[in-house]
């Protein structure tokens, strides 16, 4: 499957490990996400980890922690910390780290990106953009986007990759992850 | 050899099936591997599919794309072999899928496996070490029909195999039957060929005891009746005052039975094939004639002699003497058939050609006799040995064998013609010699004194009357008789210097025969004649062959004159 798939399908349907049940979630986009939503946020954000490559060194030994960085605004709360708290990836357990902006986003292996009144998400994009940092932001907070963007479709927590942008923080995104992308903008030949 | 043959059987018996079952069992074998390899590399190709399922839907399934997931199913059913893939989540809960004919279970259940044309198999959907769900695949492979399709050629070959096993080991054993048989009639075979050896050895043993019976009655009654006639003339020679010419009728009278006598051994020695034949060039006419004034005497009153002889008659090559014992014996059966007295011809005559039978030449004797007559039934027997019509004790059955075998004998023939009541012909084919007949010696008058000087002898004789007689005779021819009852005796005579000229010894005796003796006395006296003489034929022929003069038993005085004349004139250089 190519990287700029569009996905365009019709079926909701939740099949988390960790959500017991099924919601038919309200198409109110716009508007202040569920507590569900949020749950399913919280868990993709974990399972990224799964599908991207850091560079050497950015990922320390096995059993060293990668860490989950929220940077301005928090929509997940302690959710988030329970959710994270049972994922694995390889060997790797998860940190979750609460910033006030990106001045103190060294060693953050994934970053959403919340904004805050100090510093836009756009700001934010724009200093982590050279950093092996996974940059994930939300269509319900802004339109700014990085990496990677949450966005409801029909329905259904879904989002966007912007490969090139991942390609510019020495990252490599998953080909399986990429096919589930709502739009995937590809990272220019080189 | 047997055994072996026996032993191949058995194992052929056993090995036949016991290959049959092992090809059987083999070509199973080789089936089932072919379908273990065939199921084992389907399972493994499903596995691998499972396994790719199972990665490319690994993505779909963390994030819950569903269609994402299905669509992966979905690429799977190009492969028509694929009938079933279903994607569950971790709880084992559906979550995509594709089904080709039954609808999936809502449920993973591990516990499902391959059955039948099915094969059944799971991955698990990992994503960095932790199983988020499982792919269950159900594959199709070939139905049974078409896999054992691929293992016809096996199959073919094995039954063919088998039944040409079969077929073999069916011909032999139809052979080893056929065999049974055979040598169960061998056997029996066998058995009735030696029944049969033995029933004709005991035949003949029967046949021979009877010839046997018949010859020595036969013989005892000629000899009794010749005894008789000897004893009786005797005791008339002792009376005292006997005219001069009843004294020579009675001499003659035993002259005559002694003949007989001797006869009568000749036969009984042809008979035993034990008499060579010494034949010679003979004038038919003159021996018949000879024999004429010797037969009429036994004949009796009533019957009458008469003959019919060819003046110009060819020689002949035959035996004299058994001419003469055959010539005897036809006569003496035309006496006895005859009783009551009747008429005897003897006629003889040149054949030629034709009737000749196998020489050109041939000449004929034919005595005819005007008796009883031969039954025709018979009449084939007569030639046999021991045959006889006459009563036990008048006849040993020996007369016309003899007849028969002195003519075939001699190169001829002898046959016989009968009718019961009128008379019997035997004719005597004997082949003509081209040889002219022998210079006839100057008859001579019984040389009763010895022509030449006498001479002394030693005389070797175990048997005393034997002995007494032959010195009575030597002594009445003037010579002077020196008597050794054996031969170690007579040697003995010798190296103590003994005075004599010639030696006359007889051949059989015990301890050493005459030939020894003769041997040893020549290493002695070179130059001294021996004269051996011999009843037996065997006796006869070996004194031959070591070129003694040999007198034969019984002998006439004037063969004796004669042997010892001759000796005498060799030992004297004449």
């Amino acid at each position: 499957m190519g990287p700029a798939v569009t996905r365009r399908r019709p079926v909701i349907f939740l099949g988390l490990s960790l959500v017991c049940s099924a919601f038919i979630l309200t198409t109110a986009a716009e508007a202040q996400p569920t507590p569900l939503e949020i749950e399913v946020k919280a868990a993709f954000l974990a399972k990224f980890a799964a599908y991207v490559i850091w560079p050497p060194g950015a990922v320390g030994a096995a059993d060293e922690p990668i860490q989950l960085c929220i940077i301005g605004r928090d929509p997940f709360g302690a959710e988030l910390d329970q959710t994270v708290a049972r994922q694995r990836v390889a060997l790797h357990p998860f940190v979750v780290r609460r910033l006030n902006g990106t001045a103190s986003a060294a060693g953050c292996h994934i970053a959403f990106l919340g904004g805050s009144t100090t510093q836009s998400i756009a700001a934010m994009q724009d200093a982590l953009d050279d950093k092996p940092i996974l940059t994930v932001t939300d269509a319900s907070l802004g339109a700014e986007r990085g990496m990677v963007h949450f966005a409801l479709k029909d329905g259904r927590v879904r989002f966007h990759i912007d490969d090139a942008r991942a390609a510019h923080g020495n990252l490599a995104i998953s080909a399986r992850l990429l096919s589930l992308a709502i739009t995937v903008r590809p990272r220019t030949q080189s | 050899m047997k055994f072996a043959s026996v032993l191949m059987r058995r194992v052929f018996a056993v090995f036949v099936p016991l290959a049959i079952l092992l090809l059987l069992l083999a070509g199973l074998w080789v089936i089932y591997q072919g379908e273990q390899n065939y199921r084992r590399a389907q399972q493994r190709a499903a596995k691998v599919q499972s396994e790719i399922l199972a990665a490319s839907v690994t993505a779909a399934l963390d994030f819950g794309d569903r269609s994402a997931a299905q669509e992966s199913a979905n690429a799977l059913a190009v492969n028509p072999q694929v009938r079933n893939a279903g994607i569950y989540d971790a709880k084992g809960d559906w979550f995509a899928g594709y089904a080709r004919t039954q609808a999936l279970p809502r449920h993973f259940s591990i516990a499902a496996s391959s059955v039948g044309n099915t094969i059944r198999t799971s991955a698990p959907v990992i994503r960095s070490g932790t199983r988020i769900g499982t792919v269950d695949l159900a594959v199709a492979i070939d139905p049974l029909a078409r896999r054992l399709t691929r293992y016809a050629t096996i199959g073919l070959l094995v039954g063919m195999t088998s039944l040409a096993l079969a077929v073999l080991g069916y011909g032999q054993s139809a052979l080893r039957r056929v065999n049974l048989t055979l040598a169960e009639a061998n056997r029996e075979l066998e058995f009735q060929m030696e029944e049969r050896v033995r029933t004709e050895e005991q035949l003949r043993e029967a046949q021979k005891m009877q010839a046997l019976g018949q010859l020595t009655g036969g013989i005892a009654h000629d000899f009794n009746n010749l005894l008789a006639v000897i004893q009786g003339s005797a005791d008339i020679l002792l009376r005292p005052e006997l005219p001069e010419d009843k004294r020579v009728r009675v001499t003659n009278a035993i002259i005559e039975a002694s003949t007989r006598g001797a006869l009568l051994t000749g036969q009984l020695l042809a008979f035993a094939r034990r008499q060579p034949l010494k034949p010679e060039i003979l004038d038919i006419n003159r021996r018949i004639l000879t024999m004429l004034e010797m037969i009429r005497p036994s004949l009796g009153p009533n019957i009458v002699l008469g003959t019919q002889l060819d003046g110009d008659l060819w020689p002949v090559n035959v035996d004299p003497g058994q001419f003469e014992a055959a010539v005897l014996n036809i006569v003496v059966n035309a006496r006895d058939a005859m009783p009551d007295g009747g008429q005897i011809t003897i006629r003889t005559r040149n054949v030629a050609g034709e009737e000749a039978g196998q020489h050109e030449r041939a000449v004929v004797v034919s005595i005819q006799d005007t008796g009883c007559g031969i039954e025709p039934a018979q009449i084939r027997h007569v030639f046999e040995p021991f045959f006889t019509t006459k009563v036990v004790g008048k006849g040993t059955g020996l007369g016309l064998s003899q007849v028969y075998g002195f003519a075939a004998q001699s190169g001829g023939e002898a046959r016989i013609k009968s009718e019961t009541g009128k008379g019997t012909v035997v004719t005597l084919f004997l082949p003509a010699s081209d040889k002219p007949l022998p210079a006839r010696p100057e008859a001579s008058s019984l040389p009763l004194i010895a022509k030449e000087p006498a001479g002394r002898i030693l005389l070797v004789e175990d048997n005393e009357a034997v002995g007494n007689l032959a010195e009575t005779l030597l002594g009445e021819l003037g010579h002077a008789v020196v008597r050794a009852r054996s031969g170690p005796e007579a040697l003995s005579l010798a190296d103590r210097g003994a005075e004599f000229d010639i030696v006359f010894s007889d051949v059989v005796m015990p301890g050493m025969s005459g030939v020894e003796l003769a041997d040893k006395l020549k290493q002695r006296r070179p130059q001294l004649p021996i004269i051996l003489t011999t009843g037996y034929s065997e006796g006869l022929i070996t004194a031959e062959s070591q070129n003694f003069p040999v007198v034969r038993k019984p002998y006439r005085m004037e063969t004796l004159a004669v042997a010892v004349d001759e000796a005498l004139a060799m030992h004297r250089g004449h």
